[in-house]
This record gives structure tokens, C-alpha cells and sequence, in this order.
């Protein structure tokens, strides 16, 4: 028996279906990161795991424990909300020690406790403050700590680093997934943020509209997203995604025809009226010159507009009236605006979605993460 | 330039007869009691304490001013309980025309408090034994205040953030330690605005206890001060002034300390 385990589980605000039967498990000591766009459901399924919102339908265990009806102070489950939630009328002290304090736990092993997470979190000289008198990072770190001072059978996280701005957040991120592997608790993180997703969990649960879209490593969802919606919510900037038509051996973009026999050697579904969307990763486009070696299709194009970020430059193109972004690797020099350029997909990087549906249809093969 | 100044001038005249006619009836209640020849005017004379001599002396006096003790903690100790409790579900829990019924409350409320509702209380109250009982005046009074109450403990309770009470909650805290460790220690300023209120409005109340009581052992120093007459059949403004001194200073003083412990202001929403 999993960790914890959701089955079937439904929830509705009124006339709308916010959880649509999901079921899903997580066993002990995962990281999961529940990834989704706002409004997809992953707070109200987090809180439904607390104990905050009661499922209409289904089943929830933690630990061994039918926990459906359970109220949230039974469940040892500990929260690091999204605003912190630190009481304002208690010092940083006493908010740190409020798990412990409502166990009655003598005062004194309050006190070491209190103390050797303070030492932890480097909020020690923070204790006698007011949540108010201290900046937005440091009560992130109050926050985990008053979650960190249980031993609980869960971490909930709901999106702890969205109140940061972008430096702080980078380095809480690393200091988090510092921390949480430590103490290796079984950890569920939600948030909207891919990057977060990506760079946190063991384990990766993409949700819209309620529904689990996908669920496996980073690896997988990166590199085998199941359909349209998790190749562009996954990646930054998300995979380009064309109209296309296509046969057995070829495949259509405008006027153009690429050879893509290898990406459509192992279909799952037999190709229907021809109609697909053709997916390819930024960073699995190169430029196409006259000396490159032949290693995939190749499509022209026109330069629409390149934007130099340092290290990466990502040149959007126009092909056949529909936008291609490519990253390029050094310099950006000769790629002007207007200009002609001829772009190659790397072959078994080619992914092929079902028009219709949205569903990923060819097999990708091979296992490298990252070779450019 | 002269138009200006003329017209300014008026003005001052003008908010001058109407701040005299604010002012001058607290001049006359800090002046009078110490007055020697006490009357309607505002005149000092000679000072002296003899005034309050004649209060102390009374044994009526002194008494009603424990009825009224009893009457304003009853009325806000009943408010506030009732209040807090509604205002907290008003708040937190949004059921089928949960904003139509507070909108009825507080219509009704102001009937209910009203002279208009005097004959059916009376009633009410003689149907359930409730005449000339505390309890009776303390139900009335409260029923009339709890609406208003609910009312401004509910949007100061709304301007709290729902997470702490959350946070609390997986914290492993129970619905009852939730509440008093964390939700009364944030909400205790509008809790103690409404209580100071409503005392201050039973303890000013004449028009519920001297209907709904009937002896005189039972009044309230509101309804007293009614029955102030000398053996002439005037009434005693020597007396009068010096009780209605005494009478507003419990007033006073609560508005004081309480602004000075919390100032008066409605605020609750306290950023996490």
C-alpha cells in the first residue's frame, strides 16, 4: 500500500467541477511536485489532503489511515502556506513553536527544539520578532521551520516561493531541496512554476482542469510529455508546436515537406485524416548551414525577431506563417530580422500529436537528456 | 477681499451658535454639581461638594447604580457572546441567503429596539415571566444590539485572513484551541469595540427598564434620575447634576481607556 493514496476523488465549489475522479499514489519519502496552471485544481487537491476541503467522492489515505473525513488536526500532516499564514500576534519564537506548544510539550525541549531549527534555517537572531518586522524571505523560513519542527507524515507545500521576487526565489528554491532531502519526508509541492517543478521533485503530477494530465520523473514529462498540454506548459520557452499534415513517410508544413520516417516508425495509433500538430523543443533546433551534417529534416524560414539573453539567444522564425522558436548557443551575430535561414530538427526529437485529441503519438526513442 | 472676510465672518458666527449649542449642556453638567444654588443657567456660584453629599446619601442612588452595573455586563456580556459566535459562521461559512438574513436583522432590530415594538415586548416579556427581572431587560436590550453587532463583527472578522485559522489547524491544533489560541487573540480589538459599545448603550438605556420594570429597588441610575423631585414636587437639579456626573464619568472613562489601549478604529486585516 502506497503512502499515501487518492481514489477516485471528486470535488466540487458549487456547480463547479474542480477535481475531476483522480486518483493517485505516493509513497514514502517522494517528492512529488504538483505542476499546473492557475484554476487546474492543485490547491484545492493539496488542501484536500490536508484536510481543509472534504471530497464530495473518493477516498483518501495517509499512512495507512482512511483519512477522508478526518478533520486536518489528526492527519499529522504538516503546511507551509502560500501567504506563510504566521500568526501576527506571536513572535517568530512562538510561531516555530505552536505545533509543539498545542502537544504540550515541556518548555524546555520546546526551547532546544526551537533553537537547533532556528540554527537550520539561520533565523536564529530573528526570534523575538513579529512575523511584520521581518522581510518576506525570512518568513518563508519561519514558515517551513513551524512545518519542519513536527515530524510529520506529510510536508504540504503550496507554492511557498511565489511571494518572492525572482533572485530570492532561486536561492530559497536550492535551500528547500537542501533541507527537504535531509530530512527525506514525504513532500508534496504544488506549484505553476515548471522550472520549481522540475528542479524540486522526484516525481512530477501535471494537472489541468482537474485532470491528472501526466504523471512520472522530470525526465519523462520533459522528454515523453503524453500530449499538447504538458509539451507546453513543460520547458522554457515551451515546445514549438506546428500544424502539420502528414503520410506514411513525410510530413507537411505549409509548402514545405519534411522527412520524418524515423518519428512515425512507432505509432501508436494509426494516422487518421493526416492532421497532427508536430512538436520540437527550442533546444533541439539548429541552424542549418551548408557544412552541417545531415542529422533531420530541415525547414526554411525567415528571421522574425532575436532576443540575446547572455549566455542563450532565442530567435523566433516564421515558417510558413507559423512561429518556430530556436535557442542558439553563443553568439547571435548575422541573425537579423528578414533574414533567410534554414533550421534543422534534430531526427529523434520529433514529436507527433494527434490533432484531435492532443494526444502524443509516436514512440520517442532513445534516453539521452541533453546533447547539444 | 471684503466679500471674503464678510462671508467668513458669518461663517464663524454661525458654527459658533452651533457649537454653543452642543457645548453648552457639558459645560452645565461639569459646572452645576459643584454649583451651591443649582439651576438650569449655567452659574457656578460658591463650590462646593455638597451635591454629591446628598447623592451618597441616598440610598436610591446608590443602588440603581449597581442595577445598571448589572444590567450593561449582562447586555454586553450576552452581545458579545451571541455576536462573535454568529458574526464568525456569517463570515466564514457562505450559506443559501446568508446576506438576506443579516439585511432582516438588522431592519428588525431597529424596529424591535424602537418605541414601535414597546407593547408587543411588554407582552413578550409578561408571557415568559421576564417582568421586572433583569433578565428580561438584559434579553430586550441585547436582542436590539446583537444584530448591529453581528453586523460590524462580521466585516472586521472578513478582513482576517481565513489561512491562520488554516495554518492552525494543520498546526494540530483543535477547533477550540484554534479559537482561542489564534482567532480571539487576533480578533480581540473588534470584539472589544462592540463590547464597550453595547455596554455604553444598556448603561445609557432609559426607555427598556423603566417599561419592563415595575419596582423601584430594580431601576437602573438611568431611570433614577427620572424620579429626582424635591418634597415640592420640582425636581432636585442640585442632585440631578451631580448624579448625572456621576452617572456618564463609568462612560467616559470606558471610551478613554479603550482608545487608549486600542484606538477606536476598525482595522483587523493584518498581512501575513
Amino acid at each position: 500500500m502506497a503512502w499515501i493514496e487518492l481514489e477516485n476523488i471528486t470535488k466540487n465549489f458549487g456547480k463547479v467541477s474542480v477535481i475531476k475522479n483522480l486518483s493517485l499514489q505516493i509513497e514514502k519519502g517522494e517528492f512529488v511536485s504538483i505542476l499546473g496552471p492557475s484554476g487546474c485544481g492543485k490547491t484545492t487537491l493539496l488542501r484536500l489532503i490536508a484536510g481543509l476541503e472534504v471530497a464530495d467522492k473518493g477516498k483518501i489515505n495517509i499512512a495507512g489511515t482512511d483519512v477522508t473525513f478526518s478533520p486536518p488536526n489528526v492527519r499529522k500532516i504538516a503546511m507551509v502556506f502560500q501567504n506563510y499564514a504566521l500568526y501576527p500576534h506571536m513572535t517568530v519564537f512562538k510561531n516555530i513553536s505552536y505545533p509543539l506548544f498545542i502537544k504540550k510539550i515541556p518548555a524546555d525541549e520546546i526551547k532546544q527544539r526551537v533553537n537547533t531549527i532556528a540554527d537550520n534555517l539561520k533565523i536564529s537572531p530573528l526570534l523575538d520578532r513579529y512575523p511584520q518586522q521581518i522581510s518576506g524571505g525570512q518568513q518563508q523560513r519561519v514558515a517551513v521551520a513551524r512545518a519542519m519542527i513536527q515530524t510529520p507524515n506529510v510536508f504540504l507545500l503550496d507554492e511557498p516561493l511565489s511571494n518572492l521576487d525572482a533572485m530570492m526565489r532561486i536561492e530559497a528554491r536550492g535551500f528547500l531541496k537542501y533541507l527537504l532531502d535531509k530530512i527525506g519526508t514525504t513532500t508534496i509541492y504544488v506549484t505553476h512554476d515548471q522550472s520549481e517543478a522540475m528542479a524540486l521533485a522526484n516525481r512530477i503530477v501535471v494537472m489541468q482542469n482537474g485532470i491528472i494530465q501526466q504523471v512520472g520523473s522530470p525526465k519523462d514529462i520533459y522528454d515523453k510529455p503524453s500530449n499538447i498540454f504538458v509539451a507546453s506548459f513543460v520547458g522554457n520557452p515551451p515546445m514549438n508546436l506546428l500544424q502539420a499534415t502528414i503520410n506514411s513517410t513525410q510530413v507537411k508544413i505549409g509548402d514545405q515537406y519534411l522527412d520524418i520516417k524515423e518519428s512515425i516508425t512507432n505509432l501508436r495509433k494509426p494516422l487518421q485524416n493526416g492532421k497532427v500538430y508536430l512538436g520540437i523543443r527550442p533546444e533541439h533546433i539548429s541552424i542549418y548551414h551548408e557544412d552541417s551534417k545531415n542529422d533531420g529534416p530541415i525547414v526554411e524560414g525567415e528571421i522574425f525577431v532575436s532576443e540575446p539573453l547572455g549566455f542563450e539567444t532565442i530567435i523566433t522564425v516564421i515558417v510558413s506563417d507559423q512561429q518556430i522558436k530556436v535557442i542558439k548557443f553563443g553568439g547571435s551575430k548575422n541573425l537579423k530580422p528578414g533574414e533567410k535561414i534554414k533550421l534543422q530538427f534534430k531526427k529523434n526529437k520529433i514529436y507527433i500529436f494527434e490533432f484531435e485529441t492532443g494526444y502524443r503519438i509516436n514512440e520517442i526513442q532513445g534516453d539521452d537528456y541533453d546533447d547539444h | 477681499m471684503n466679500k471674503i472676510r464678510v462671508s467668513s465672518a458669518i461663517n464663524y458666527i454661525f458654527l459658533s451658535v452651533v457649537a454653543a449649542f452642543f457645548i453648552a449642556p457639558v459645560i452645565w453638567l461639569f459646572v452645576t454639581p459643584f454649583s451651591n444654588s443649582p439651576s438650569l443657567s449655567i452659574s457656578l456660584g460658591t463650590p462646593t461638594l455638597e451635591n454629591f453629599g446628598s447623592v451618597f446619601q441616598d440610598p436610591a442612588a446608590i443602588y440603581s447604580f449597581g442595577n445598571s452595573v448589572i444590567i450593561a455586563v449582562g447586555v454586553t456580556l450576552a452581545t458579545v457572546i451571541c455576536a462573535s459566535l454568529a458574526a464568525y459562521i456569517f463570515s466564514r461559512y457562505h450559506f443559501h441567503g446568508s446576506n438576506f438574513l443579516i439585511f432582516i436583522l438588522i431592519l428588525f432590530s431597529n424596529i424591535v429596539s424602537g418605541t414601535a415594538a414597546m407593547v408587543p415586548l411588554y407582552m413578550l416579556n409578561i408571557s415568559l415571566g421576564l417582568i421586572n427581572s433583569y433578565l428580561g431587560v438584559i434579553l430586550t436590550i441585547a436582542g436590539g444590539g446583537i444584530p448591529t453587532s453581528i453586523f460590524i463583527l462580521k466585516s472586521f472578522f472578513d478582513s482576517i485572513p481565513k489561512s491562520y485559522e488554516e495554518a492552525a489547524l494543520v498546526d494540530g491544533s483543535s477547533y477550540s484551541q484554534m479559537l482561542f489560541h489564534i482567532f480571539l487573540p487576533l480578533s480581540k480589538k473588534g470584539i472589544i469595540v462592540i463590547a464597550t459599545l453595547s455596554f455604553i448603550s444598556a448603561w445609557g438605556n432609559f426607555l427598556i427598564p423603566f417599561i419592563l420594570l415595575s419596582s423601584q429597588r430594580t431601576y437602573p441610575a438611568s431611570v433614577t434620575i427620572y424620579n429626582f423631585y424635591t418634597e415640592m414636587g420640582l425636581p432636585n437639579i442640585g442632585l440631578i447634576s451631580a448624579y448625572a456626573l456621576l452617572y456618564t464619568l463609568p462612560v467616559i472613562i470606558g471610551y478613554l481607556v479603550v482608545n487608549k489601549i486600542f484606538g477606536f478604529s476598525f482595522y483587523g486585516g493584518i498581512k501575513g
